[in-house]
């Protein structure tokens, strides 16, 4: 840490690259949420209905991951950048 | 139908192409042609060994059974690639900077590079992934089966057994650069995971369009078929979910190909989506073959082999030879990809930590250690799948594919609360990781692992049904009375809930060395601080030594390499550089990269004796920087004060000097003064001597002129000793408290009686003030002013007005008079002695007055100051009032 004061606030570009690292966070989470949701209504429901919802499900969370880690990918997290609960925002 | 010959040509002429594969692939990898071999493509192919044997013919017979229960297993590996931003880059980038070589170097370098940690996640791998690679030979067997009924499957499984080792110690330990990627072997297994996605999504094709008529029918035929309805067993479904995740990031051989194979960290980014991609098009077409398989098939036959069976009850051949392969294929990667991890973590944990011990001369002394680890490495493979075709053989052996994977995951899964809190939570330490991992592997064998051996193997039917010697609280199946659930959820729920409380508590209660903090640190700081902590003291160790015991782990090429360079950074030539701590790490760091974490501290600790940083050494480093930056302050402080004298020195010595030249100054001036009226009194003394005809009044003029000469000498005389005495401080003072009206009449008469005549205006209301002081020197002052002004005043009528004010307990008298005043630049030397402004010596001043009057001032705690700007020559006087005695 060095004693420079942080900004209070990005530059929009940085804002946005933050936020979309939240959502690689919670991506899992919704992930989870999504694919446990079935267990409330599924007992009794068609077998292909079930298949219908788990594979839309799955290729939308598929889609949303490629759209977050593609300019993720670039991302150097260097020197806590990304881990820093500190910084600003 | 095929025959059995034709089916082992296939296979063997597939193994001989995958061998082809990885021997050009390892020949471009060593003509530096690695671009391609190093893509995220072949980074998410290789991720998918996740889909074994077990995937390609258990997920079709999982769901046969329980419907759309199977895809739980790719769900909880989608959400853990989904979310790599939180917990896999972290563990590939601490992979990387560190050189982790297995899931149990990973944890044993976490907790202080404990050799006891490694061993002990190793037996649990060891002991996790048996039944999985006993599920591939059954897999490879019961496929067998199918084509050649008349085969004994121990047999086959057997041969299996020996050709997958044969292959996997001529692929995973060809290469004597231990701690190189596999690229031949990761290329292998990408072509094989193309292969095996290829064969399942041909089959599904077949099976909607080519058997069931497409889409609409085979949902109709699915609506029909047993598992028509979703029997949704929630707790199951939840736990099958976290289970999978957790296996994912915990198998040694998902471990092996997710970090250590790892070449390049955005590959990861890239595999976030792709791998869950692959997941999803592999459990596409499971529904499908399943419901098609039971409709289709005889109620006898194996779901788990529909894959195989109902392209070949529809007489396609060749497409059930692709499915053969498929399933081949996913079965050889997952046994080859896992029996190097193991054999990695073997050889690395437990063969050469003994062998070190067994070295009493200490490692330097010893034999080559690369053959040693790779020799352990072979045996560890021969060793594993020996196991696991054991356990294939000895176990249920008929058991469904499914629920032995599922006790595998379980298993493995025990890893996870050391390996998440290990790179999160600092506090995390090696006595709760050992403890936790322990009782969740204790409980997991006695709860899911022993019994799925079978009710009589080990656990008797007794124990099972009631418990160890008839105690129904330890059921092995219902733990602590907890009845009534789904075995596999029940010893996940115990086995990972003993296991994280073990672990929090064991933490929260030991405290840990100084290297498993450093570790600790760095782990969970990875971001921040990407190389590794100092873990190494000043050595006294020759370099030769440590060059001598790398040569032997590293080859010696490589190590000399790796000696030169730190030299020349050293900036050193020849191949010895200096035993700098920073050389130390990075020697073990490259090390652990061939025999892991602990071994190679290790051993670098035998030959260095040990001198690892301790808090005692952290201590006294802090103690003697601690006094460092005190003497420096010290230091400053001296040289500070040094200056600060040398500053005043040099002040004293230009006040001496200018005290010098005051002083001579003052010799000239007064021997001028007193040379004065002593040549006119000897001159007219000699007149008088020698003249006899002088008139009476000549005589009486010229006895006056030598009196008044006497007696201006004896003024001066007196003037001098009144200021030497001032300024010596010794003249004494008499106080007396009277009132200044008085003084001034008496400084008034004494002045008047001088010579020339001055009109004086005073004010006697403003002067009735009590002063307390002594009225004589006071006087003496009041004297001296007044009778310069009457001296010097030019002006034609010659006026002094005397203004006294009270201000607070200051006395405030100013005498003004009508003159021309004092030149600006002459105000500052009227208070010097013998100031005389232009020659008045006729006015018969000594030039000491003012001089004399601001010494008695200063002593009498006032001032006397020339006061510009009054339109004549004009002073102030200020003196201390009496104490509350204004009248």
């Amino acid at each position: 840490m060095n004693d420079r004061p942080e900004p209070m606030f990005l530059a929009r570009e940085t804002y946005r690259r933050r936020r979309l690292m939240d959502a690689a966070r919670f991506l899992p989470f919704l992930g989870f949420f999504i694919f446990v949701v079935p267990t409330l209504w599924a007992d009794g429901a068609g077998t292909a209905i079930g298949l219908v919802y788990l594979f839309a499900a799955w290729a939308i969370l598929i889609v949303m991951a490629y759209l977050i880690a593609r300019p993720l990918r670039d991302v150097d997290p260097q020197a806590g950048e990304a881990d820093d609960p500190d910084r600003a925002d | 139908m095929l025959s059995f010959n034709l089916l082992l040509a296939v296979c063997l002429a597939y193994v001989l192409f995958l061998f082809l594969v990885a021997f050009l692939t390892e020949k471009r990898a060593r003509a530096g042609k690695t671009a391609w071999l190093r893509s995220p493509l072949v980074y998410t192919l290789s991720i998918s060994i996740y889909c074994t044997a077990w995937t390609f013919y258990g997920a079709v017979g999982y769901a046969a059974r329980s419907g759309l229960e199977f895809v739980t297993i790719y769900l909880g590996p989608t959400i853990v690639m989904i979310g790599w931003w939180l917990v896999l880059r972290k563990l590939v980038r601490i992979g990387r900077t560190q050189r982790i070589t297995s899931i149990a170097d990973m944890i044993s370098s976490r907790y202080g590079k404990s050799t006891l940690m490694g061993v002990l996640v190793t037996i649990l791998a060891v002991v996790g992934t048996t039944p999985y690679i006993a599920l591939q030979l059954q897999s490879v067997t019961l496929a067998f089966g199918v084509f050649a009924p008349e085969g004994d499957a121990v047999a086959t499984g057997f041969w299996v057994a020996i050709g997958l080792a044969v292959f996997t110690v001529i692929f995973g330990t060809r290469n004597l650069d231990v701690n190189e990627r596999h690229d031949g072997v990761v290329i292998a297994i990408a072509v094989e995971a193309v292969v095996k996605l290829v064969a399942l999504c041909a089959v599904g094709v077949f099976v909607v369009w080519g058997v069931a008529g497409g889409i609409a029918d085979a949902t109709r035929i699915l609506d029909a078929s047993p598992i028509g309805g979703w029997e949704m067993q929630a707790e199951r479904w939840v736990t099958l979910t976290f289970l999978a995740g957790a296996a994912f990031l915990c198998l040694p051989r998902m471990f092996h190909v997710l970090v250590v194979e790892s070449s390049d960290e955005r590959h990861l980014a890239t595999a976030s989506w792709a791998v869950p991609t692959y997941l999803l098009l592999i459990s596409l077409f499971v529904i499908p073959i399943a419901t098609v398989g039971l409709a289709v098939m005889p109620e006898t036959a194996n779901p788990d082999l529909f894959v195989l069976t109902v392209p070949l009850a529809f007489g396609q051949e060749g497409l059930a030879m692709l499915a053969f392969m498929g399933g081949f294929s996913a079965a050889t990667s997952m046994v080859i990809v896992a029996s190097i991890a193991l054999s990695t973590m073997v050889s690395n944990h437990i063969v050469l930590p003994i062998w070190l011990s067994a070295q009493s001369g200490g490692a330097k002394l010893s034999g080559d250690v690369r053959n040693v680890v790779l020799l352990s490495r072979r045996l560890s493979i021969a060793g594993v799948l020996a196991l696991g075709y054991l356990y294939f053989r000895f176990s249920g052996g008929g058991a469904a594919l499914a629920a032995m994977g599922l006790i595998a995951f379980v298993g493995v899964a025990q890893v996870l609360p050391a390996l998440v809190g290990g790179i999160f939570w600092r506090g995390a330490t090696r006595v709760g990781a050992g403890l936790g991992v322990a009782v969740g592997f204790l409980v997991w064998l006695y709860t899911l692992y022993l019994p799925s051996l079978g009710p009589s193997s080990v656990l008797s039917a007794a124990t099972l049904a009631d418990g160890p010697f008839g105690i129904a609280l330890l059921r092995p199946q219902a733990l602590f009375g907890v009845q009534d659930m789904d075995p596999l959820v029940h010893a996940v729920f115990w086995s990972l809930a003993l296991n994280t409380l073990a672990f929090f508590i064991g933490s929260l209660l030991s405290f840990p060395r100084p290297l498993e903090r450093l570790q600790g640190a760095t782990f969970v700081n990875i971001y921040r601080y990407s190389d590794s902590a100092r873990g190494w003291g000043q050595s006294f160790v020759e370099a030769e030594d440590l060059l001598v015991m790398a040569q032997r782990i590293l080859g010696a090429a490589d190590a000399q390499a790796l000696f030169v360079a730190a030299a020349a950074e050293q900036g050193k030539g020849g191949y010895l550089p200096d035993v700098t701590p920073e050389f130390l790490e990075r020697l073990e760091r490259q090390l652990s990269g061939s025999v892991g974490a602990a071994t190679a501290h290790a051993m670098l600790g035998q030959i260095t004796g040990g001198v690892t940083v301790s808090v005692e050494d952290l201590m006294r480093v802090a103690d003697e920087t601690a006094q460092m930056m005190e003497q420096q302050s010290q230091l400053q402080a001296k040289s500070r004060e040094l200056e600060r004298t040398a500053r005043q020195l040099r002040d004293a010595n230009e006040k001496l000097t200018q005290l010098s030249i005051q002083k001579d100054g003052f010799l000239s001036q007064i021997s001028h003064e007193l040379r004065t009226p002593m040549t006119s009194i000897r001159a007219f003394s000699e007149i008088l001597m020698e003249d006899k005809e002088l008139s009476d009044a000549d005589r009486r003029k010229y006895s006056s002129i030598i009196h008044d000469e006497s007696r201006r000498l004896t003024r001066l005389l007196d003037d001098l000793l009144d200021l030497s005495v001032l300024e010596n401080g010794q003249v004494r003072l008499d106080y007396d408290t009277s009132m200044l009206d008085e003084i001034l009449d008496r400084a008034v008469q004494a002045a008047e009686s001088g010579a020339q005549e001055i009109e004086i205006a005073r004010r006697a209301s403003d002067e009735r003030i009590a002063v307390h002081t002594d009225p004589d020197r006071l006087a003496q002052v009041l004297i001296n002013v007044i009778s310069n002004a009457a001296k010097y005043c030019d002006a034609d009528h010659p006026k002094l007005k005397i203004e006294v004010l009270q201000s607070g307990d200051r006395v405030r008298i100013d005498l003004v008079d009508n003159g021309s005043g004092i030149p600006k630049d002459s105000q500052d030397l009227i208070f010097e002695k013998f100031a005389r402004l232009g020659d008045q010596r006729a006015a018969g001043g000594t030039g000491l007055g003012l001089a004399i009057s601001r010494e008695i001032m200063a002593r009498l705690s006032g001032s006397i100051d020339y006061l510009p700007g009054q339109g004549g020559a004009a002073f102030r006087i200020e003196l201390p009032a009496a104490q509350a005695e204004a009248a």
